[in-house]
């Protein structure tokens, strides 16, 4: 959980996974109103999968990266270069 | 559930992210660049400005936002794009439209069973094509073609400088007014209008209510 301004998070390249067989909390958080976080260079990798007919099924996170509904400044979730932030399997 | 969700408020930007396998929403933001989003249940992304990003879903909107440009949506059930503006864009849907939005400028349109694209106002050099609906619907329809193997090509209060053909089913163009536009309907009606000005028919026959400078 990201609960100040000014954040960078850089997963160098690391991966954040869950094969938890609920889907209950984000990979990531970050609390309503912050601003200038940067989530940058990595993978989140749930255990949610489509059986090829639009069945979803699996658990991990409930979601990849969540902002908390709040008004509040700007907040800006950037990867940059070549390296992208992938998520895969969230439910 | 969704893969990024920063909500469409507040000046949130995604860029550059790659969401694959998400059950909900691939990504929620006010601004979405350079992102990828496939397998995705619901929509695939939804944001208010959107540029340079390819979304693929299953049930919801491809790429859903105010203003889409340089974007590719391809819906199984849903829409490709859908939105108030698109630029450059393309939308595929196989029961959903390909596109549907106020405006669309450069952009094409393709599904299998709804419409290509459906501008609600403007259309400007737009493609839509459609297997059996119409390929191309909007209020005003300029530089644009309309493709139909079994409906009408292309569907418009007002049409000028356009294309639109009917393989089976339908009729090439058809409008209230249609100017210097062309039809095509093998055996079938290729413009049916109004008021028809410096338009011809390279199959089929013309209904044209009042003609100007026309066969």
């Amino acid at each position: 959980m990201i609960v100040t301004n000014c954040v960078t998070l850089d997963l160098n390249g690391f991966t954040i996974a869950s094969f938890s067989p609920k889907a209950l909390d984000p990979a990531i958080s970050i609390n309503g109103g912050l601003g200038s976080i940067t989530i940058k260079n990595g993978v989140i990798r749930g255990g949610v999968t489509n059986d090829g007919s639009g069945n979803f099924k699996g658990g991990g996170f409930a979601s990849g990266i969540y902002y908390f509904p709040a008004a509040g400044p700007l907040i800006r979730l950037i990867t940059f270069g070549y390296v992208r932030l992938e998520l895969r399997g969230v439910f | 559930m969704s893969g990024i969700n920063l909500g469409t408020n507040g000046g949130t930007t995604v860029k550059n992210c790659q969401v694959r396998t998400v059950g909900g929403t691939g990504i929620i933001a006010q601004n979405v660049f350079d992102s990828e989003v496939t397998d995705c249940g619901s929509d695939g992304i939804s944001c208010v400005v959107g540029s340079r990003n390819y979304a693929e879903s299953i049930s919801g909107g491809a790429v859903v936002g105010v203003v889409i440009r340089d974007s590719w949506g391809k819906s199984k059930t849903g829409i490709g794009i859908s939105g108030q503006c698109a630029l450059n864009c393309w939308g595929e849907s196989v029961s959903g439209h390909g596109i549907r939005v106020c405006q669309a400028q450069n952009c094409l349109g393709k599904s299998e069973s709804s419409f290509g694209l459906y501008a609600t106002d403007t259309a400007i050099g737009c493609v839509g094509e459609s297997q059996t609906h119409t390929g191309l619907r909007a209020k005003v329809a300029c530089d644009c073609r309309g493709l139909s193997v079994n409906g009408t090509g292309l569907v418009a209060t007002s049409v000028h400088g356009c294309y639109g053909e009917s393989i089976n089913g339908g009729v090439g163009v058809e409008a209230e007014i249609a100017s210097f536009c062309i039809g095509s309907r093998v055996n079938g009606c290729a413009i049916a209008s109004l008021i028809g000005v410096g338009c011809y028919a390279t199959a089929g026959t013309n209904h044209v209510t009042y003609r100007y400078n026309m066969p």
